[in-house]
C-alpha cells in the first residue's frame, strides 16, 4: 500500500504509535475506540440488572443472600438495602441508555460506516471527532464516581424526578481517593488529547514533557471543579449528563457536516445506504434535543446546590419532566433509527434483493424524526399535566406507529420473493424485526390514555422498554457487529458460536421479558425493592424467580459472544475484502481492515446501493461503483 | 402480531437460499405503500378517538357531570411515606392545606399559644428552627390553615396513614396532592392511577360497584405508590374500604352539619 494520500484537515498522516492508535484523529480508530469501552460499560450495566434480579427474585429471602456484594458491602444478612436498589436499577439504566446504547449506535457506527460508505476519507472535522470520545471518558468518569461517593450514586431512577432527585444524598463530604484517582486519570487523557494537538514546540522532547504538565494541571483543575459541583451521587448523574451532552453535540455537527458535504462523485442523497440516512436524521435529532436536556441538567444542578427552585422548593416539578422527556422522547429514536438504518442495509444483502421502497423508507424516517418532537407528553398521561395535552399527545403517539408500521411491512417486503442467506448478521436482523413489531405494538396500548393509567408504571413498561431496546437496538447491534466486524479488524467471526449466541440470547430473552408482560397486565409496579407485602402480588414471586433465572441465562448467553469477539480478533481467519458481496463502497472499494484515508482513489458511484440479482449482470450483485458498458436497459 | 411473527416464519421457509435461484428483482411498490400507509393509520385514528371517550369520563368527570349527582370527595395527601386522607365534612368543600408556619409569621396559623408566644416571629433565635420544626411535623403536619371556613368541618385529624373509605355505587372524587415529594395514588383493582404533585391538585373519578363486605377477605383494596419516591417507596402501601352509602354518609358526611340532600 502506498502512503495513504493527505488529509484535509490538520497537518498530514500522523507518523508516531500515539497518534496513530491512541489520540488517532481517524474514524475507524475512534470508533473502535467507543466499541470497547461501550462493551465495557454494557457489562457494567448487565450486572447491575443481575443485581436487580435477584432483589426480585428472592426480596427478604435471608436463606438467599446477595452473592459477593452481599459480604462485601457488609449488609446485615447479606440482604440488599431498598435504597442501595433503588440506586442499583437508576444506575442499570443510566448506563445502559446513555453509555451503551447510544454511543454504539450513533457513536460507534455513526463514526466508522458514515464515511465509508459515502465514499470519504475521514469525518469533516477529525479533530473534534477525536475530541467526542475523549471527552466523553470524563463524563464516564463522573458517572462512575458516583458509586463510590458516600450516599450511593444516584437513585432517583433514570429519570431522576424533582424534588426526589433534589434531596442531597450525603452532608457535601468530601470526596474518598477512588472517584478522585479515576476522575483524574479521565481528565488527563482528554487533556492529553487536546494537548497532542495543541502544543507545538522545539523538540519532541520539549512538547511531550510540556504536554504533560499542562494536561496534569488542567486535569487537577477539573478534578476540583467536579468535586465542588458534584458532591452526591445525583448531582454527579446531572453533571455528567451534562458533559456527555457535549459528546453528543460533537458527533452530530460532525456526521450531518460529513454527510451534506464529503460525498464522493455520484454518491446522491438518494443513493446513500439507508444506515447513512438512519444516521444523518439521527444526527439532526441529537443536535436538536441534547441542548435541552442540557439546560434541563444545568437547572437541576442549581435547584441541587439550593441556588434556585426551578422544579422544587417551590418551583413546577412538571417543568422538568416536559426538558426531560423532550429530550428522552427523540432520544427513543436515537436508539432505535441507527438500528433500523443497518437492519435495512443487512436484510436486502442477505436476502440477495434490493431494498423493497426505498424512498417510502427514507420518508418513515424522517416522518418518525419529526414526530417524535411532538409525542413527549405520552410519558406524561399520569403526571398531573393537563387532561386535554393528553389527548393531544395521545394522538401524535398514535400516529408515530404509522411511519414505524411501513418500515416493518417493507422489511417483509424486501424478504418476499428473496434468496435468503441465513448468516448470523441476518438472523440477528430478523431478530431485530421481529422483536421490534412485538415492542412497537405494545407502544400502542400506551399511547391509548385510558390503557395507560393503567399499564404505567407496572412491568408492561419494562417489557415493552427492553423489546425495544434489548430486542430492537441490541439485536441491530449483534447484527450489525456480526456484519462489519470482517471490516473492523480485518478478521472472519467464528460463524459457529455466532449461532450458539444468537439462538441462546433469542430464546432467554424472549422468556425473560416477556413474562413481564404478563406481570404488567396484573398491575405488577416497577421499581419495587420488596412485593411480597402486597396482597395483589404476593403470589408473582415464582413467576419473578422465573424471569430472574431467564435473565441469569441471559447474561451467561453473552460469553459465546466475548469469546467470539476476542478470539476471532487473535485467531480468526483472515477477512477477504467483500465477504458478503455486498455492493456498498466499504466492501467493494477497499480493503479488511481499510487503510488511514480509506481509499487510495476517491470512488466514483453509478447507482444505488442495493442492485442486488440485478438482471443486467451474471452475478446476483452489482456494486456502486462498478461501470457497465452495455445501456443498463439491456438485458445482461 | 402473531400474523407478523407468522409471516416472517413463512418468509424465512419460503424465501432461504437455494443455489442457481436468483431473487426477485423488485424495488417497491407505490400501490402497497401507500395501503399500508392508510389502513394502519385509521385503525389507529379509531383508536385513538374510542379511548378519548373513556379518558374523559375518568378525568373530567367533575366538571361535565349534571349537577344533581353529588359525588363523594376525598382529598388524599401523599408523603413520605404514606396516604393521609381528608374528607370534606357536610359542606362537600376542602379548607387549604400545605401551608406551613415560617420565622417571619407573626401568629401560629391555629392561634394557640405555641413554645409560649403568638407566633413564631417572637421566639427567640435559637428557638425559631426547632420550635417550627416541631410545630410543622407534630402540631399541624398537614399545613392546615385554620382560618379558612370551607375547612371548618373538615374531618381531618385522624388523616394521617388512615384507611380511606368510599361509598358504594356513587361517584368517587379523588383530589390529589403531595407533601413532599412526586407519588402516584394507585388503586390496582380499580384500574386508576395519578400521580401526586407537590403545588398541583389533580383530580380523577371512579365509581365503586361492590362492597367489600360483600367480596370477603381480606375485606379491603389495596393502595398502591406507583412513581419512585424513595427509600420507602414500596412501603407506600393504604387501604380502601367500601362500604355503603347510608354509613358513608353517617361517618362522613355529617360533620359540622347536615348533609345537603
Ligand atoms: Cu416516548
Ligand atoms: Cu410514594
Amino acid at each position: 500500500m502506498s502512503e495513504p494520500p493527505r488529509l484535509n484537515s490538520i497537518d498530514g498522516p500522523p507518523t508516531g504509535w500515539l497518534k496513530r492508535y491512541i489520540y488517532s484523529t481517524d474514524h475507524k480508530i475512534i470508533a473502535m475506540q467507543f466499541l470497547f469501552v461501550s462493551l465495557l460499560f454494557f457489562a457494567l450495566g448487565g450486572l447491575l440488572a443481575m443485581l436487580i434480579r435477584w432483589q426480585l427474585a428472592f426480596p427478604g429471602d435471608a436463606n438467599h443472600p446477595v452473592p459477593i456484594l452481599g459480604r462485601l458491602m457488609d449488609w446485615p444478612g447479606g440482604l440488599m438495602p431498598p435504597d442501595f436498589y433503588n440506586m442499583v436499577f437508576s444506575m442499570h439504566a443510566t448506563i445502559m441508555v446513555f453509555f451503551v446504547i447510544i454511543p454504539l449506535l450513533v457513536n460507534v457506527f455513526g463514526n466508522y460506516l458514515i464515511p465509508l460508505k459515502i465514499g470519504a476519507r475521514d469525518m469533516a472535522f477529525e479533530f473534534l471527532n477525536g475530541l467526542s470520545f475523549w471527552a466523553g471518558l470524563p463524563a464516564g468518569a463522573i458517572m462512575l464516581a458516583g458509586f463510590f461517593l458516600p450516599g450511593n450514586a444516584a437513585s432517583a431512577g433514570w429519570t431522576s424526578y424533582p424534588p426526589l432527585s433534589a434531596i442531597w444524598q450525603n452532608g457535601r463530604e468530601a470526596w474518598p481517593l477512588t472517584p478522585i484517582i479515576i476522575n483524574f486519570i479521565a481528565a488527563f487523557l482528554c487533556f492529553g488529547y487536546v494537548c497532542a494537538y495543541g502544543v507545538k514546540l522545539r523538540g519532541k522532547f520539549v512538547t511531550g514533557a510540556v504536554s504533560i504538565l499542562l494536561s496534569g494541571v488542567a486535569a487537577w483543575g477539573w478534578v476540583v471543579g467536579v468535586r465542588a459541583v458534584a458532591f452526591d451521587g445525583q448531582s454527579a448523574w446531572f453533571l455528567s449528563l451534562l458533559v456527555l451532552g457535549f459528546v453528543s453535540l460533537l458527533g452530530a455537527i460532525n456526521y450531518i457536516t460529513t454527510v451534506v458535504k464529503l460525498r464522493c462523485p455520484g454518491m446522491t442523497m438518494f443513493r446513500m445506504p439507508l444506515s447513512v440516512w438512519s444516521l444523518f436524521i439521527t444526527a439532526i435529532l441529537v443536535l436538536l434535543a441534547t441542548p435541552v436536556l442540557g439546560a434541563a441538567m444545568v437547572m437541576n444542578l442549581m435547584d441541587h446546590h439550593r441556588l434556585t427552585g426551578f422544579f422544587s422548593d417551590g418551583g413546577v416539578p412538571l417543568l422538568h419532566q416536559h426538558l426531560f422527556w423532550f429530550y428522552s422522547h427523540p432520544a427513543v429514536y436515537i436508539m432505535i433509527l441507527p438500528a433500523m438504518g443497518m437492519v435495512s442495509d443487512i436484510l436486502p444483502v442477505f436476502s440477495r434483493k434490493p431494498v423493497f421502497g426505498y424512498r417510502p423508507m427514507v420518508y418513515a424516517m424522517a416522518s418518525i424524526a419529526f414526530l417524535g418532537f411532538v409525542v413527549w407528553g405520552h410519558h406524561m398521561f399520569q403526571s398531573g399535566m393537563n387532561p386535554a395535552l393528553a389527548t393531544t399527545f395521545a394522538i401524535s403517539s398514535m400516529f408515530i406507529a404509522v411511519p414505524s408500521g411501513v418500515k416493518v411491512f417493507n422489511w417483509l417486503a424486501t424478504m418476499w420473493g428473496g434468496n435468503i442467506r441465513f448468516t448470523v448478521p441476518m438472523c440477528n436482523a430478523i431478530a431485530f424485526v421481529s422483536m421490534f413489531v412485538i415492542g412497537g405494538l405494545s407502544g400502542i396500548f400506551m399511547a391509548s390514555t385510558p390503557v395507560d393509567i393503567y399499564i404505567t408504571d407496572t412491568y408492561f413498561i419494562v417489557a415493552h422498554i427492553h423489546y425495544v431496546l434489548f430486542g430492537g437496538s441490541m439485536f441491530g447491534v449483534f447484527a450489525a457487529i456480526y456484519y462489519w466486524y470482517p471490516k473492523m479488524f480485518g478478521r472472519m467471526m467464528n460463524d459457529k458460536l455466532g449461532y450458539v449466541h444468537f439462538v441462546l440470547t433469542f430464546i432467554t430473552f424472549n422468556c425473560t421479558f416477556f413474562a413481564m408482560h404478563i406481570l404488567g397486565i396484573a398491575g405488577f409496579p416497577r421499581r419495587y425493592a420488596d412485593y411480597t407485602h402486597f396482597e395483589l402480588w404476593a403470589h408473582f414471586k415464582p413467576m419473578n424467580q422465573f424471569i430472574s433465572y431467564s435473565a441469569f441465562a441471559l447474561a451467561l448467553s453473552q460469553i459465546p459472544f466475548i469469546i467470539n469477539f476476542i478470539g476471532s480478533w487473535i485467531w480468526g481467519r483472515a477477512a477477504p475484502a467483500n465477504p458478503w458481496q455486498a455492493n456498498t463502497l466499504e466492501w467493494t472499494d477497499v480493503t479488511s481492515p481499510p487503510p488511514r484515508g480509506n481509499f487510495a482513489r476517491i470512488p466514483v458511484v453509478h447507482r444505488g446501493p442495493y442492485e442486488y440479482s440485478s438482471p443486467c449482470v451474471a452475478e446476483d450483485w452489482l456494486p456502486q461503483t462498478r461501470v457497465l458498458v452495455e445501456p443498463a436497459s439491456a438485458k445482461g | 402480531m402473531v400474523l407478523v411473527q407468522g409471516a416472517i416464519v413463512v418468509l424465512m421457509v419460503r424465501y432461504r437460499h437455494r443455489a442457481g435461484r436468483k431473487a426477485r428483482y423488485i424495488h417497491g411498490n407505490t400501490r402497497l405503500e401507500v395501503l399500508w400507509t392508510i389502513i394502519p393509520a385509521a385503525i389507529l385514528g379509531v383508536l385513538t378517538f374510542s379511548s378519548k371517550q373513556v379518558w374523559t369520563a375518568i378525568r373530567y368527570a367533575p366538571e361535565s357531570r349534571p349537577p344533581t349527582i353529588r359525588p363523594a370527595k376525598i382529598l388524599v395527601i401523599g408523603q413520605m411515606f404514606k396516604w393521609n386522607i381528608i374528607y370534606p365534612g357536610a359542606d362537600g368543600e376542602f379548607g387549604q392545606y400545605l401551608v406551613y408556619a415560617k420565622p417571619t409569621d407573626q401568629w401560629w396559623p391555629d392561634r394557640k399559644r405555641h413554645g409560649g408566644v403568638n407566633g413564631p416571629r417572637d421566639l427567640p433565635a435559637d428557638q425559631v428552627e426547632f420550635e417550627i420544626e416541631r410545630y410543622n411535623t407534630i402540631e399541624n403536619p398537614l399545613g392546615k390553615v385554620y382560618d379558612d371556613p370551607r375547612g371548618k368541618d373538615d374531618d381531618y385529624e385522624d388523616a394521617l396513614a388512615r384507611a380511606m373509605e368510599v361509598p358504594v355505587n356513587r361517584p368517587v372524587d379523588v383530589y390529589l396532592t403531595s407533601k413532599d415529594v412526586i407519588h402516584s395514588f394507585t388503586l390496582p383493582n380499580f384500574r386508576v392511577k395519578l400521580d401526586t404533585v407537590p403545588g398541583l391538585m389533580g383530580v380523577f373519578t371512579f365509581t365503586p360497584t361492590m362492597m367489600s363486605e360483600q367480596l370477603g377477605p381480606p375485606g379491603y383494596f389495596e393502595i398502591a405508590c406507583q412513581e419512585l419516591c424513595g427509600q420507602g417507596h414500596f412501603t407506600m402501601q393504604g387501604r380502601m374500604v367500601v362500604i355503603s352509602q347510608e354509613q358513608y354518609a353517617a361517618k362522613h358526611e355529617m360533620r359540622g352539619g347536615k348533609a345537603d340532600p
